[in-house]
């Protein structure tokens, strides 16, 4: 699979401390990828140095660029950000004109604007929402609409800054379902960060990090499998792998089981 | 300290918010509140809010302007960390500065701000540490601290345990626990992670259409499916597995700690 993002011998100090020391990953295109670390482990550092808003001395390359934080106009329209922060940091007062301002940024036509703003609310079924002030908005909302602007000029990368948090269960599955259809329609790659191991599970490939450093790397579920690693750099695991790694722990069983069925139905026969 | 809510409702551009709403919350006791519009109903404990009709009682008193800075200092809402969560450099210069706002004085104030530390499990040197030198997790316990420095009776959290990592998680668990049984506070948390609910709370209150749906014994409610299915509430982890047993004719007991589940399954295995 070709490669959307490369990161080679990336070197980042911040304040004398250093933060990542001899850092290289790719990273797939038109992949779901979770980069999961516990508090201060440099995740949203990363998720910044990737969307070029800190200086990396041309060591990322997006695409066919390099990230350069000086010529970011060069990877503008290649990503989609959400960061944390967004959430206080709204420019206008209602929902509809918070839309338009990226849309005429890049020029685009007033009619074109309006399609192009409807549609991305009809994937959302978000229409109602259009005609709000953002002060109306609950967190869960304001969170949908910074994921709806990042994606309204159909970016390349879709960069997720701790976004999957502080979201009930219905707008997680909303958001994760349209994500996975424009990963497979649109050929959309998705970096998305967490402390949560509970929110990587709909991911297809998932990135350790500790402390500036990449534990270890590999397909969604075989880095659930390994329990010890991720308990060490202080990671909590969703419930049924929990459950079975203490389980299997005092010998009652041997695999990881991902379902509850499956684990009741091989339990008691 | 014993809150009492009488017949609270909140309206709001003419649309109910909150309506006939009676509760009580006891000394050391742990309410949990799951359901739509949790963070008002916390305001309006906290008396940040007016409530459209109906009284708060603390103590035996109504809540009223005269009484509010009595109040500020008896009962605390620790929210959810935002970026300009703390207005000073340093923790000390912070404690000062909200013990001033609620015009709390004692003679030995230092004194106080060193327990208040202790009670978090932080040491001594931390007063004079800047609050920009603090990992979120720190951050979050550091916010605990600054609200116990008035020894208040009654402490509120909104969302504690969201972005925190899993270490920091089971430091705050211990932490709450520690405040219920051996400071005999009155606890109040808000949340949406109906798990960790299930295992800390003692009571549980749950809104839905701004109406009080449920206010029981956390046992009781959160293991009552049909209820929740009702409520569309999410059944806890433990519950579902120890019914799916049950299902089979296996007599598991209902547990809240999920050793003693695996100590269950030994035995029936």
């Amino acid at each position: 699979m070709q490669k959307i993002i490369k990161i080679e011998n990336l070197f980042y100090t911040y304040q004398k401390e250093e933060i990542f020391n001899n850092l290289s990953l790719t990273i797939d295109e038109a992949s779901f990828t979770a980069i999961v670390g516990n508090n201060a482990s440099g995740k949203t550092t990363l998720i910044k140095l990737i969307a070029g808003l800190l200086p990396s001395n041309n060591s990322i390359i997006a695409g066919y660029a390099y990230v350069n934080s000086k010529k970011m106009y060069l990877t503008t329209e290649f990503y989609g950000i959400c960061l944390d922060n967004m959430i206080d940091n709204f420019l206008s007062h209602d929902v509809y004109s918070e839309l338009t301002f990226p849309l005429e940024n890049l020029n685009m036509e007033k009619d074109l604007i309006e399609k192009r703003i409807l549609e991305i609310a009809r994937l959302f079924k978000n229409t109602k929402m259009l005609d709000k002030k953002i002060d109306d908005l609950t967190i869960c909302e304001k969170k949908e609409l910074i994921i709806m602007i990042a994606l309204l000029h159909k970016p390349k990368v879709l960069l997720l800054d701790n976004m999957l948090s502080m979201l009930t269960k219905e707008s997680k599955k909303k958001i994760i379902r349209i994500l996975k259809k424009l990963q497979k329609d649109e050929k959309l790659t998705i970096i998305a960060t967490t402390t949560n191991l509970k929110d990587i599970v709909e991911s297809d490939y998932t990135i350790v990090i500790h402390k500036g450093k990449i534990v270890m790397e590999g397909k969604t579920n075989s880095i659930l499998n390994e329990d010890d690693i991720l308990n060490k750099v202080g990671l909590e695991l969703p419930f049924m792998e929990n459950l079975s790694k203490k389980l299997q722990f005092y010998e009652v069983i041997d695999k990881v089981y991902q379902d509850m069925d499956d684990l009741v139905n091989d339990l008691w026969k | 300290m014993e809150i009492e809510l009488k017949n609270i409702g909140y309206k709001y551009k003419n649309k109910k918010l909150l309506d006939k709403i009676d509760l009580v919350f006891k000394e050391a006791v742990i309410t949990g509140i799951t359901g739509e519009y949790k963070s008002l109903l916390l305001e309006i404990i906290d008396a940040k809010v007016k409530p459209t009709i109906g009284e708060v009682v603390i103590d035996g008193n109504q809540v009223n302007n005269k009484n509010l800075l009595n109040i500020r200092k008896n009962v605390v809402l620790v929210t959810q960390l935002t970026e300009n969560q703390f207005s000073n450099e340093s923790i000390k210069e912070e404690m000062y500065f909200v013990t001033n706002y609620i015009n709390y004085n004692s003679k030995n104030i230092e004194k106080r701000m060193y327990e208040s530390l202790k009670i978090v499990g932080l040491d001594d040197n931390y007063l004079d540490r800047t609050i920009s030198s603090l990992s979120s997790g720190e951050k979050k316990l550091v916010q605990i601290a600054i609200s116990l420095v008035s020894n208040p009776k009654v402490i509120i959290f909104d969302e504690p345990f969201e972005e925190l990592d899993y270490d920091n998680k089971k430091l705050l668990i211990k932490l709450i626990k520690r405040l219920k049984h051996k400071y005999h506070k009155t606890i109040i948390i808000a949340s949406n992670d109906i798990n960790m609910l299930y295992e800390l709370t003692d009571e549980i209150v749950i809104l839905k259409n701004g109406k009080l749906k449920v206010f029981l014994k956390t046992q009781k409610a959160l293991q009552d499916i049909e209820l929740l299915e009702k409520l569309n509430i999410e059944v806890p982890n433990l519950v579902k597995f120890t019914n799916k047993a049950r299902a089979k004719k296996i007599r598991l007991m209902q547990h809240r700690d999920i050793l003693d589940l695996i100590k269950d399954i030994y035995k029936h295995v």
